[in-house]
């Protein structure tokens, strides 16, 4: 034998037994797009997952019409003491792996949040499989029915969460692990829940919506905010871009604005060892719609108008700061500014006790608001 | 490890060479004729033309088919009968004042004769002369100057190189008017004694380069060289390697091009096919029309290349590895619909991409050896069968087929047709690695392709230049085309001296115009 047919013999030893193959075949695979998270009890968890169907959705025979009625997903749910345990269970009912490296969106159910995530979190990401990019979510009620909710306008529910979350809070994994970690700050999380759609009479169809964000205290949900609340969230978090707001300025009539840019800047001065916030805004936004006919030409009528667009933005923001504070969480950041300016001062005087200031602080929110660019009042039934 | 595969045989067999005769010519020409004869024999070909000069004997001999008739028949024949004086007999006048063809040789040899007879001149014996005259007046049908089918440009010359070799070199002499121009030919062959031109601008290309050349070609001994690609398998510097190491075109305007970047071209008689040594790797990728066209014509197109030699390359085999090991690294909805495609498909992913590679290889093949009438029947089949058939059926996925397509587009683009060949058998144990161990195999493939073609070299030149031994200043001319104004000087890896091509500034622009 020689030189060259001892190398071969290597080469396949070395690829045959090292048994380091992990070929599988897509046909082999469940791709998990979603999983839920729900307490059953204690020490009792439900894990359900999301599996799109591959035949039905649309191969090269299907057609995709979707005409049989049933969905193009498939979603079960198994039981454990914890994940991994109830994904064990889960594959004892399905013919193809479990593969959860396209997993989009992980929810966690009420209750489970209100109990700390930190765990259950730590567990995710041990597992090689699992995407920082996998949007987080927190369920009004049990997690599992959204993703049994059938949203009409994709095919797939877990793909309708994403594309809102994308377009609401925009909080994947990798943010709420560094909120998490970063001190003097509290993750925020979108809340997902299911409504009904709002026409009359039997034409009722369940939906998903995103329409308000969990405040977190460290890992356990506290509380939903409401809806000025979240818009207050958003004004905080810089999401507020491209977004619309209704500023009423007189009985019955509105100005639309769309707001174009802003700027936010924290920052605090010491008083009686307590800091003391301000929190600036500088706003741009563009007018969208002029009911009320106003002429914001008007030096006098643009002073009022702004006046009322900053109390409007204001209100939003001391809301849920108010709100946050009164439960002794910090959702923007507030300790984590002062963290980064004088650390020093940060972690021998306000660090231990944060939580327990911080109903006690001050902090105002000072905003300026600009409308840089108005409609065109002469497209009007009748010229003004 | 490789040079053991096959042991060298210990002793260099040379071939014999069977010198015919070397008599002299005698002044009777009897004796001559009967002796040329007995060479000839059995060469219906080989015509003996007699006739009286006077009351002398004379004889033309040549081979039917190789002169040109008319004018042996105006130019000597007539003359000789009509206007020959007795005492005007001798070789001397009969050159100098009665045949009026322009190339007339004297030969003392009969060795000598055979051989003038055979590269297709006719030789003159007049009884009582001790002399031949070899009169050149060849002739015979060949191919006209056309364009080449192999290779097209959409602009630039339509003249392509022809069978033969005067011909050959005559269309780039018309190209390059310089007396720097220089050829040396040789024979090759013992029995077909095949002309070999080999061609250089002197004062360009480097000696070594030109001596290099002459000694390999003087290695051979062969008996006949029917092509270039005998030569060019006889000279290379790795006949192992599975990448062309010389290039070949038909366009003289490729051979002057390259002439000028002083490389070296050879002409073998009897094939259009005109070989440019040495040759890079990024030569192969470059058409001649890369410097005719606007250069940002010519930049994207090449670019374009380089992406494509990567797929036609690389996409089977990442398509394998990717769909087979790494899932994760699929765009989810493109999964979805991978895997609904995949769903009734009864073949792992090599498997169907091995099936459908072949068939579209073997499609390929069956399409370029059929005439060229029946040659459709070929594409139909193909497109109905292997298409569409085979993705109705759900034996190969239709993700299958549009990689498969691309791919055989990908290897379309690659100018070279010996490239891309080299490229189309380097996909398949690429597709193999895939299928064994994912991304990690064609990592491994691809350093094994890499490493190998750094390692060579043609004529003294590394084959990977200038990326493969970092030039910065040559990549003008290797993924991009730099505007003309921009190229100043020629390219370094087969020229020392006189490197400067143009005066430089000569970008066009109004400042430039004083």
């Amino acid at each position: 034998m020689n030189k060259l047919g001892k190398l071969l013999v290597c080469i396949l030893c070395v690829t045959t037994l090292a048994g380091c193959w992990d070929r599988t075949e897509i046909n082999d695979l469940a791709f998990v797009i979603a999983t839920g998270l729900d307490k059953e009890d204690e020490n009792h968890f439900r894990v359900s997952v999301q599996v799109p169907l591959p035949s039905a959705m649309g191969g090269p025979n299907g057609g995709g019409g979707g005409t049989s009625g049933s969905e193009p997903y498939y979603v079960d749910s198994g039981f454990g003491r914890n994940i991994r345990e109830a994904d064990d269970d889960l594959q004892k009912r399905m013919s193809r792996q479990l593969l959860f490296s396209h997993r989009r969106i992980f929810i966690f159910g009420e209750e489970m949040a209100a109990n700390g995530i930190e765990r259950t979190l730590n567990l995710i990401l041990e597992h090689p499989e699992s995407r920082l990019s996998t949007y987080l979510l927190i369920a009004k009620g049990d997690a599992l029915d959204i993703l049994t909710a059938t949203p009409h306008f994709e095919e797939l529910p877990s793909e309708a969460v994403r594309e809102m979350v994308k377009t609401s809070l925009d909080m994947d994994t990798r943010n709420i692990i560094n909120a998490l970690s970063l001190p003097g700050k509290d993750p925020v999380i979108p809340v997902v829940e299911t409504v009904k759609t709002r026409n009359k009479g039997n034409d009722e169809r369940e939906e998903i919506q995103i329409n308000s964000v969990a405040i977190m205290k460290d890992d356990k949900l506290v509380f939903f905010t409401n809806e000025e609340e979240t818009n207050g969230i958003y004004w905080l978090l810089q999401k507020m871009k491209r977004r619309k707001v209704t500023v009423s300025v007189e009985k019955d009539s509105e100005l639309n604005i769309e707001i174009r840019d802003y700027k936010i800047a924290p920052t605090y001065k010491k008083a009686h060892g307590i800091p003391e916030f301000s929190i600036k805004l500088h706003v741009e936004g563009i007018l969208s719609q002029n009911e009320a006919r106003l002429d914001l030409e008007d030096h006098e009528i643009y002073k009022m108008v702004k006046n009322k667009f900053e109390n409007h933005i204001k209100n939003e923001i001391e809301a849920v700061i108010s709100h946050a504070q009164s439960e002794g969480v910090d959702p923007y950041g507030l300790g984590y500014s002062v963290y980064r300016r004088s650390n020093r001062y940060w972690e021998k005087q306000l660090s231990t006790q944060w939580r327990e200031l911080l109903p006690d602080i001050k902090v105002n929110v000072d905003v300026e608001a600009d409308i840089v660019r108005i409609n065109n009042k002469g497209i009007k039934v009748r010229e003004a | 490890m490789r040079r053991r595969l096959i042991k060298p045989k210990k002793l260099k067999e040379s071939i014999e060479i069977h010198h015919q005769t070397d008599e002299p010519i005698y002044a009777d020409v009897e004796e001559n004729i009967v002796m040329l004869k007995s060479l000839f024999e059995s060469c219906a070909d080989v015509k003996f033309r007699s006739f009286k000069v006077q009351e002398y004997s004379a004889y033309l001999i040549y081979i039917d088919g190789l002169i040109d008739n008319m004018s042996i028949q105006f130019s000597a024949l007539h003359e000789l009968l009509s206007e020959t004086r007795k005492e005007d007999l001798n070789a001397d006048f009969i050159q100098e004042k009665i045949v009026s063809i322009s190339d007339v040789v004297e030969v003392d040899k009969l060795d000598e004769i055979v051989k003038q007879v055979l590269d297709g001149n006719t030789v003159l014996m007049v009884d009582g002369i001790d002399k031949a005259l070899v009169l050149n007046a060849k002739g015979g049908e060949r191919r006209s100057v056309s364009e080449p089918e192999t290779e097209t440009a959409v602009r630039g010359p339509r003249e392509g190189f022809t069978e033969n070799i005067a011909v050959n070199i005559a269309l780039i002499r018309q190209k390059i008017r310089s007396s720097h121009l220089k050829l040396i030919t040789k024979e090759i062959g013992t029995e077909t004694r095949t002309i070999i031109g080999m061609m250089f601008i002197d004062h360009l290309a480097s000696p070594d380069l030109v001596e290099e050349v002459e000694k390999r070609l003087e290695r051979i001994e062969i008996d006949g060289i029917l092509e270039s690609g005998y030569i060019e398998e006889l000279i290379e510097d790795e006949p192992r390697s599975l990448f062309p190491q010389i290039q070949n075109t038909e366009w003289p305007d490729t051979v002057v091009g390259n002439l000028l970047e002083g490389r070296v071209a050879l002409f073998v008689n009897g094939s259009p096919f005109t070989l440019i040594l040495p040759a890079t790797f990024w030569q192969f990728l470059q058409a001649n029309e890369d410097y005719y066209h606007r250069y940002h014509i010519s930049l994207f197109i090449r670019l374009l290349r380089i992406l494509m030699i990567f797929l036609a390359l690389m996409l089977p085999a990442i398509y394998i590895a990717v769909t087979t090991y790494h899932q994760e690294m699929i765009p989810t909805n493109l999964l979805y619909s991978i895997a609904a495609s995949r769903e009734s498909i009864p073949f792992p992913a090599f498997v169907e991409a091995m099936i459908m590679e072949i068939a579209f290889e073997s499609l390929r093949e069956a399409g370029l050896r059929l005439p060229k009438v029946i040659g459709q029947a070929v594409s139909i089949l193909g497109a109905l069968v292997i298409g569409q058939g085979a993705v109705e059926a759900g034996i190969v996925s239709a993700p299958m087929v549009i990689i498969v397509s691309l791919t055989g587009i990908a290897s379309f683009t690659i100018p070279k047709f010996n490239l891309a060949i080299t490229i189309r058998i380097l996909r398949f144990p690429l597709m193999l690695l895939a299928g064994l161990f994912g991304l990690f195999g064609i990592t491994l493939g691809s350093i094994l392709i890499v490493t190998h073609v750094c390692k060579l070299r043609s004529f003294g030149v590394p084959y990977f230049a200038p990326i493969g031994p970092f030039k910065w200043k040559e990549l003008k001319d290797v993924f991009i085309r730099a505007p003309w104004w921009a190229m100043d000087k020629r390219p370094t890896q087969t020229i020392s001296e006189n490197v400067q091509r143009q005066t430089e500034h000569t970008r066009p622009s109004p400042l430039n115009n004083k």
